[in-house]
């Protein structure tokens, strides 16, 4: 038992030490181990300049009252991204540029 | 949803092909920096360490906002999936709001939201509201303290016919954090970013989470 706990405890240590010297948390909060898993071999092409319709345009259309929808304001600017056309992972994130600034849009 | 600027610099990000405590690696196409999609921070690249600044997004139906926001534009794309996200009412119990705060982080599951819409809670020292949306599956999160003539005032809300007031003055506010009737009309709740994430990506994220339970 005390062998299998033996690496885990090791990856820990520095952990600990941090929060101990530092005394806070945040130590133990952000510095955590990164080991992504490759689960698809290359990176897809980002999303940019996506088309944008108006209300009008999308109303009924692009989408329905009872769909949802990713909505933000951005300024004076407010735009919907519809959740039916953002599933999968080639549409996780659409660059984006609304209210003057530039924004990733993801859920 | 994230602002994309990062020291003057524009970034594109896609879906990397990774995947860390069961949730997506972004990564951009400038420095090739390796972003967590629920952190917003990057893991490894020469952008190491950076986090994005969160925007609040909202996640309701298209009949809601497109009343609260009449003039708002629409991503127009080919549509990826019938009907997703029923999920969120179906299977609430598989989802929490998740609300991060410094370094604080705290659960809403929605199983607690549809029991309890509107919650006033207190997390460290922060005051929260918790709005959540009967008829999407749209919550929100907002710092229930206000400015009043320069005095600092926590607010009570609760929703009665139908109306978000306040217990204080029983002023109405709408939906979007905006008091639109009584005394404190014009004043405006500060939005936090709260993210709908599955419960045990979030768990993962952030072991130190604290969950919000129903009061008995």
């Amino acid at each position: 038992m005390m062998m299998m706990m033996m690496p885990t405890m090791m990856r820990r240590m520095p952990f600990l030490f941090l929060f101990i010297g530092l005394g806070s948390l945040s130590a133990v909060f952000s510095e955590e181990e990164f080991n992504p898993r490759v689960v698809i071999p290359k990176p897809f092409a980002p999303i940019v300049d996506p088309e944008i319709g108006t209300l009008e345009e999308a109303d009924g259309k692009v989408v329905k009252d009872e769909e949802l929808v990713l909505g933000v304001v951005v300024g004076r600017e407010a735009r919907a991204y519809p959740i039916n056309t953002l599933t999968g992972p080639r549409r996780e994130i659409i660059n984006d540029r609304l209210g003057g600034r530039s924004i990733a849009a993801t859920w | 949803m994230y602002a994309r600027k990062v020291n003057d610099q524009e970034l594109n990000f896609s879906v990397s092909g990774m995947l860390w405590r069961r949730s997506l690696i972004m990564i951009d196409r400038e420095t090739k920096s390796l972003w967590s999609h629920l952190l917003g921070k990057a893991m490894d690249g020469t952008l190491k360490g950076t986090t994005l600044e969160t925007l609040p997004g909202v996640i309701t139906t298209w009949k809601a906002w497109k009343e609260a926001q009449p003039k708002t534009s629409v991503l127009v794309m080919s549509r990826t999936a019938r009907e997703f996200v029923k999920e969120f009412h179906e299977q609430p119990g598989r989802f929490v709001l998740g609300l991060r705060l410094l370094h604080r982080a705290k659960a809403y599951p929605f199983e607690a939201l549809i029991a309890q819409p509107v919650i006033n809670d207190t997390f460290g020292e922060d005051a929260v509201l918790l709005v959540y949306d009967p008829d999407g599956t749209g919550g929100r999160a907002f710092d229930r303290r206000v400015k009043v003539k320069n005095e600092d005032r926590t607010l009570q809300f609760e929703r009665g016919k139908g109306k978000l007031t306040d217990r204080e003055t029983r002023s109405v506010w709408s939906e979007e954090g905006r008091c639109v009737e009584g005394v404190l009309k014009g004043i405006e709740l500060r939005e936090l970013p709260a993210i709908p994430s599955f419960a045990k990506a979030w768990k993962q994220f952030y072991p130190e989470t604290e969950i919000y339970k129903l009061p008995k």
